[in-house]
């Protein structure tokens, strides 16, 4: 049976933390995006209808996913694994794409 | 037939010329040892070696493949592990974890084997950042062992943990090296790297020399002077022959 690139429990490690920092950072230009048109409080940020350009965010989100593992030391052990830095890239641009997909389709 | 050689490497950061013809050798069952002064270029040519950073010009071959700009990842799916001087485990997880996650992922030696082969087993539930100098060293090797690699390149894992570490280190290298792997270390720990090695290079000045097996290398007089200074060279041979009389 051909290795998959990914061990499973490093996908799921991996993908998690992809998934919180897209969700900070859509959280955080939402609410950046609603005070700098003049929303005073987080609820009236909340019906702001400007919202995040999806593609900055996943730039943004791949990019801090990158910085991550950098800070944390662990190159060397997904590298170790067989995993690139593209590899992480691309599964964190994957995440942050299934999240703004999801946004748009339940978000009127 | 070498597993991994690199040579003629080139290698600049800014202005400063680090490697102008380095080489690297990766023989099966064999310890190689790299020497050489601080900033000599030992490590730089084991990251190019291992495809963890780019070489200015030469080549690479790995499993007699030739190739001018490898990549780590693809290195280490084909086989080779690279053991850096710091941070290869992550902090986030126990060691234990990471241990399962090369022993599930390439299914070489169970997790609980290879912690009991580098004597970490009681140590499997804690954190990296809560091991000792040498506590962790024996972790990384336990990774090494769980990976079981074909080519192991390891750049001053002696560096900094305490005289009685190093026989476990050795042993652990040895036994590496005892199942066919090419193991590649630096350091400075002249006695215990000439006990533990078959094979001296010496990195100077931006090229490699290779000074062949390790009673040839202490003999070598240009290697004694511009490395070892003499007063040190007359220690290491009377520490050799008391261990080997």
């Amino acid at each position: 049976m051909p290795r998959l690139a990914f061990p499973p429990s490093a996908l799921r490690v991996l993908t998690l933390r992809s998934f919180v920092l897209w969700a900070l950072v859509h959280a955080l230009t939402f609410v950046a995006l609603a005070m700098m048109q003049g929303a005073d409080s987080v609820g009236e940020a909340a019906m702001n209808p400007a919202r995040p350009n999806p593609l900055w965010v996943t730039a943004v989100s791949t990019m801090l996913l990158m910085v991550d593992v950098r800070r944390r030391g662990e190159r060397a052990m997904w590298g170790n694994l067989g995993v690139s830095t593209t590899q992480l890239a691309t599964l964190a641009a994957m995440v942050c794409v299934a999240g703004e997909a999801l946004l748009a389709v339940v978000l009127p | 037939m070498p597993i991994l050689v690199a040579e003629c490497v080139t290698k600049s950061f800014g202005g400063n010329r680090v490697l102008s013809a380095g080489s690297l050798r990766a023989e099966p069952g064999q310890v190689r040892v790299i020497f050489g002064r601080n900033g000599s270029g030992k490590s730089t040519l084991m990251k190019i070696a291992s495809g963890w950073i780019a070489a200015d010009s030469g080549v690479v071959h790995f499993r007699g493949r030739a190739l001018l700009r490898p990549r780590h990842a693809v290195l280490a799916r084909g086989g080779l592990f690279y053991l850096p001087d710091h941070e290869l485990l992550s902090n986030a997880f126990t060691v234990g974890w990471q241990l399962e996650l090369f022993a599930r992922h390439f299914g070489r030696r169970t997790a609980r084997d290879s912690a009991a082969r580098a004597e970490i087993a009681h140590l499997v539930d804690r954190r990296p950042w809560q091991l000792s100098g040498g506590e962790l060293r024996r972790a990384e090797l336990a990774l090494v062992l769980a990976r079981g690699p074909e080519c192991l390149l390891a750049d001053e894992p002696y560096r900094g943990i305490a005289p009685a570490d190093h026989d476990r280190l050795t042993r652990i290298f040895r036994s590496i090296a005892a199942e066919g792997c090419a193991v590649v270390v630096t350091g400075h720990e002249v006695p215990t790297l000439l006990e533990a090695c078959d094979h001296v290079t010496w990195c100077t000045a931006g090229t490699t020399y290779e000074l062949g097996p390790p009673a040839v290398a202490a003999a070598h007089e240009e290697f004694r002077r511009g490395y070892l200074g003499m007063a040190r060279m007359e220690r290491v041979t009377v520490d050799r022959r008391s261990v080997n009389p």
